[in-house]
């Protein structure tokens, strides 16, 4: 590559472009630059020389977005999608988008947007492809990812949004390069979420089954956000590096009873409480919240699981910051003094009572003054 | 960045620094030397960080003769700014660059530092991107190529990259029968 003898024209911005500096560059780089393009627009590169003829069949990137914008209807952006797949040459996929049609009719034909989505995924994880996104639009009908594991020694980060997760659709035992999973708006009825590599756990909005709980066993956890946990919240395994969490159990938690803080109103008939770990540790969320240095609990006053781990009396060796949400005022003192006094290095503590309005306290006062009750 | 003193004083000041300083001299094809910090230069160079691991560096100015001075002083830049920005290890928790930093999209800054580049310094950037092996440098600048080819039809990419058209008529009928399902709303 050597260097041209050109005119700077760095400040001209739009100055006249007078040699083909882009159909100069090796096939590596113009394949990198289709592979930021739709996959579509990319196919389309192949009409404007000779050297774009067959550049798109080795674009280390599928992306299917704004299929609405793209193609008439789904099928005409699944025989697009098949045929891509079909053409294009064996190279390896870096990234993989697919967002779903969406779709909308009452006939028996609701499936035809999903119809060959676990196929590609399928496609996509055979051809090594490190970072899969999902994303699904289920007005009507839904996705159910295939309830086996997945299988690939090359996925780092994966993120669904909106799709169904049975069975052993979330066991990554087979996939040990898994770092990172984000879900949004996904219905998880998976009994377990495994994964010995994951670092970051991203759940924002998602509906975990009413009848049994999920478990998150992930030993490598650094980071952990459940947002807006619905149904009944899944219960974590020892995560001895986890530094950062936040869980977040709205309105929609089925962990909510207004008789009992602790999910034993021994009422047969309340749906709240029930469903409780067995055996010799009871803790639903503390048992891998207990070495956090930060960590923010926020529920709404009904939800008891935060209130009912406490009565377990959980340490927190590390915590420094810790922020407590509504529910923190509707149970007795005496649990949250316990907990402070559980966490020796406890540096600031917040309550947000309401949404808008955070009630912070001077840290080191607070830290002092319930350290004497 | 650019140490562009005379010889002599410039030697004679490399030759008070010591050779575990944290920072290496990049000398561009027109002679101009550039300090860039080594830390940075390693992360996001596997060419560089090969040369600093080989022991290959050369303290009067590692000669890289593919690569103007202009490129030069953009890469260099590009590293510096790096090496002052959020560490990319931190990046991933939070969720605003969970987003983008898996899709190898560009963060805020990046956007902003290949926005202001002319054509030719664009081009000039990619090459110098390629030639030292900078993964990260090459998403940014070759995003910002895609950014100019978006929604545009053939005849508006060609003109804003000046590319020729070789195919014969007949050809260009050919490959859009052949490739009918790419070109569905024709």
């Amino acid at each position: 590559m050597p260097r041209r003898d050109v005119p700077s024209r760095r400040e001209e911005t739009a100055g006249p472009v007078v040699e083909d500096r882009l159909g100069a560059l090796p096939d590596e780089a113009l394949q990198h630059v289709l592979s930021f393009l739709p996959s579509d627009d990319a196919v389309q590169t192949c009409v404007l020389a000779r050297r774009w003829r067959n550049l798109w069949k080795s674009t280390p990137a599928l992306r299917i977005k704004e299929p609405k914008y793209r193609w008439e209807n789904p099928e005409d952006m699944n025989e697009f999608v098949n045929h891509l797949l079909l053409f294009r040459d064996h190279s390896p996929l870096d990234i993989c988008e697919l967002d779903s049609y969406p779709y909308y009719t009452t006939d028996d034909e609701r499936d035809k947007p999903f119809r060959y989505i676990q196929m590609w995924i399928r496609y996509a994880l055979s051809h090594k492809v490190r970072v899969p996104r999902v994303f699904i639009y289920n007005e009507n009908g839904h996705f159910e990812l295939d309830s086996a594991p997945l299988v690939s020694r090359h996925l780092t980060f994966l993120e669904l949004d909106s799709v169904e997760l049975d069975e052993r659709a979330l066991d990554f035992s087979t996939c040990p390069s898994l770092k990172a999973l984000k879900m949004t708006n996904c219905f998880i009825m998976a009994r377990e979420i495994s994964s010995q590599s994951l670092r970051h756990l991203i759940a924002n909005n998602n509906f975990f089954s009413r009848r049994s709980r999920t478990l998150i066993s992930a030993p490598s956890l650094v980071s952990l956000q459940l947002n807006e946990v619905g149904g009944r919240t899944p219960v974590l395994q020892s995560m001895p590096l986890l530094e950062t969490a936040l869980v977040e159990l709205d309105e929609q938690c089925h962990d909510n009873c207004h008789l009992s803080s602790s999910g034993n109103c021994g009422h047969g008939s309340c749906e709240g409480c029930q469903c409780f770990p067995f055996g010799s540790d009871r803790r639903v969320l503390f048992r891998g919240l207990s070495n956090t240095t930060d960590l923010k609990l926020l529920a709404e006053p009904d939800v008891f699981i935060f209130k009912r781990d406490l009565t377990l009396c959980p340490t927190f060796s590390n915590l420094k910051t810790l922020l407590l949400g509504e529910w923190s005022v509707a149970v007795d003192l005496a649990s949250v003094v316990c907990l402070l006094q559980h966490s020796p290095v406890l540096e600031m503590l917040t309550f947000r009572l309401f949404e808008e309005v955070e009630g912070g306290q001077n840290p080191a006062e607070q830290f002092a003054h319930l350290k004497t009750v | 960045m650019e140490v562009d003193k005379g010889k002599g004083e410039a030697e004679e000041t490399r030759k008070v620094a010591e050779a575990d300083r944290d920072t290496v001299t990049l000398k561009s094809s027109d002679g101009k030397l550039f300090e860039v910090s080594k830390e940075a230069a390693a992360r996001l160079s596997t060419v560089l960080a090969g040369m600093i691991a080989g022991g290959s560096i050369d303290d009067n100015g590692t000669d890289l003769k593919q690569i103007g001075s202009e490129a030069l002083e953009n890469v260099v830049d590009y590293c510096n700014k790096h090496a002052n920005s959020i560490p990319s290890a931190a990046l991933i928790s939070s969720s605003i660059s969970f987003n983008t930093a898996p899709f190898k999209e560009p963060e805020e800054w990046e956007r902003k530092f290949v926005d202001r580049l002319s054509h030719d310094a664009l081009f000039d950037l990619v090459e110098a991107a390629n030639f030292l092996g900078m993964e990260r440098l090459l998403d940014v600048t070759c995003h910002k190529i895609s950014e100019m080819m978006k929604g545009k039809s053939p005849d508006q990419i060609r003109e804003v990259f000046n590319i020729k058209n070789d195919y014969t008529k007949e050809e260009l009928e050919e490959i859009r029968q052949e490739l009918a399902w790419a070109f569905y709303d024709d």
